[in-house]
């Protein structure tokens, strides 16, 4: 009869504490799906298929978002930055065009007026790669020849620097001999020689927001390699966020914080192939761009397709799957609430007072037998950290 | 009168001669070879370090750590999620205790059938205090199941 009465209690309590449980694991929207998330699959690069992954959306109770118009305002993005480019390299051009008028015409001070404004025109537009390495090796070039040619107190100096900047942006271009001469060829040799000589010191990068991609001289800095003493074309930018681009001197440390841009285009980044899950700047901007506090990121690794779930820019969940659709739609499977542990409950009553006097005997008798020395020595213990 | 018997016991204890027990503190390494690739770590999203015993002559699990990871795309961010989690990572009795073992998982808390990245070690392998874990990434390499918890 009371086994009877304890075995009805145990399954009473396991019935509530499986309620208790599965409200608990639930997630609310579970619970009350009255209001449907809205969810954006947000396909990784323009290479990336998405196909179905609206489908699995709706079918995990959300709404899809649709990538449609955003990709259209992500192509209409990409279209406005490569005019704005075209624009740069344009006004750079006509620029290096009245800076060698003005060579021709032994007016340094003209040149110098015109490549200063050419520079901070190019540095700002040009992304990290060649072109932005052969746009700024010629104004840096002429920015040498013009303080050579000007003569005036550390103009020696300053050409020899530029000469320098130049070579860093390229190692193995050099000027046209038939063009500028010896003299000219010399000078940029020496200057090539100086600063070779000089080493590499170790570069402590100081950027926010962290994930922020770090450029010097056109490339991605590669801090462990150190940089030169000198001068160095510094870009740094990240998604959602304005850009820091400055010819700076020294190389010790790069400090810049281009701060967050709501006008900022996500556009090239995309097209690029540029924007990764793994950055917290790109989830945000990705989250404000989308509109949706919920992104499915797709993309395609090891001939499967891996979806990641990002709730507020925060990642939570990852599913690999042989399609997109099959992936979005196993990160977004609801989670399955674990079985409820039904704890053991005590027969009787007098079992409480047997054990209160069983610890009580107990107590006596370890106490008797440990100060006789007869305890038991205490375990040794395993412990595994990481240093 | 019962009650003050406690007390007692516990005066009569603390009478006794300390005995010296040595614990043993073992710092992890992880190597991963070249199958950890980005794309693969990048897809973890917990980590666990779980220590084997033996019970009955057969493995069974003494200790399970579970470290949420956060787009780690290196071996050394899984190892650095690894340290700035709360030390030591795994705390048991050094009795019986004879491999470890450490899982990437495609999810969070360490589940089953999710397991992308692991790595096996045998404590005898310990050298000045340091065990080195060798790790491999990829489906299809890891167990889909673990010793079950020891009794």
């Amino acid at each position: 009869m009371i086994r009877h009465r304890d075995s009805f209690s145990a399954r009473l309590v396991g019935a509530v504490v499986a309620v208790g449980s599965a409200l608990a694991i639930t997630r609310p929207a579970d619970a009350a799906p009255a209001v449907a998330s809205e969810v954006t699959v947000w396909p990784r690069g323009p290479g990336t298929a998405i196909a179905g992954g609206d489908e699995a959306v709706r079918a995990a109770g959300s709404r899809a978002r649709g990538f449609a118009s955003l990709r259209a305002r992500l192509e209409a993005e990409d279209a406005a930055a490569q005019a704005r480019l075209r624009a740069a390299l344009q006004a750079v051009e006509q620029g290096l065009e009245a800076v060698r008028a003005a060579y021709l015409a032994q007016r340094p001070d003209d040149m110098l007026v015109a490549l200063a404004r050419a520079e901070a025109e190019a540095v700002a537009a040009l992304p990290p790669g060649p072109l932005c390495a052969a746009t700024l090796w010629e104004l840096e070039f002429q920015l040498g020849l013009a303080y050579g040619a000007r003569k005036g107190p550390g103009d020696a100096e300053r050409a020899s620097a530029r000469f320098a900047l130049a070579w860093a942006l390229d190692g193995e271009r050099r000027p046209l001999g038939a063009l500028y001469g010896p003299d000219v060829g010399l000078a940029f040799a020496q200057a090539v020689d100086a600063a070779a000589r000089r080493p590499s010191r170790p570069v402590t990068v100081e950027v926010t927001p962290d994930d922020a991609r770090v450029a010097v001289d056109c490339r991605p800095l590669a801090a462990d390699s150190g940089l030169r003493p000198g001068l160095h074309a510094v870009r740094v930018d990240a998604p959602g966020h304005g850009v820091f681009a400055q010819v700076v001197e020294g190389a010790e440390v790069i400090r810049a914080a281009p701060g967050p841009d709501a006008a900022a285009e996500l556009g090239p980044w995309w097209f690029a192939g540029t924007l990764t899950p793994m950055s917290a700047s790109a989830r945000d901007a990705v989250q404000r761009f989308a509109g949706t506090r919920e992104v499915v990121w797709v993309e395609e690794a090891d001939a499967q397709f891996v979806a990641r779930l990002v709730v507020d820019g925060q990642p939570r969940r990852v599913a690999r799957a042989e399609s997109a659709a099959a992936a979005v739609r196993q990160v977004l499977a609801p989670i399955e609430p674990s079985a409820p542990r039904v704890e053991a409950m005590p027969r009787k009553r007098t079992g409480l007072w047997v054990g209160l006097a069983s610890a009580a005997l107990g107590s006596v008798a370890l106490g008797l037998g440990l100060g006789l020395g007869l305890r038991e020595p205490p375990e040794a213990r395993l412990q595994l950290v990481v240093r | 009168m019962r009650m003050k018997l406690a007390p007692i016991g516990l005066l009569l204890a603390l009478a006794g001669c300390p005995v010296e027990v040595e614990d043993e503190v073992v710092d992890l390494a992880l190597a991963g070879d070249a199958s950890c690739t980005e794309s693969r770590l990048s897809g973890l999203a917990s980590v666990s370090v779980e220590v084997y015993g033996v019970d009955d002559g057969a493995l069974c699990t003494l200790a399970r750590r579970c470290v949420t990871l956060d787009a780690v795309t290196t071996v050394a961010a899984l190892e650095a999620a690894l340290r700035a989690a709360m030390q030591p990572l795994v705390d048991t009795a050094l009795d019986d205790t004879r491999q470890i073992a450490v899982f990437g998982h495609d999810r969070l808390g360490c589940g089953e059938a999710d397991r992308g990245l692991c790595g096996f070690a045998d404590l005898a392998d310990v050298e000045a205090a340091l065990l080195t874990v060798p790790l491999r990434c990829g489906p299809a390499i890891c167990p889909d199941e673990v010793p079950p918890f020891c009794p």
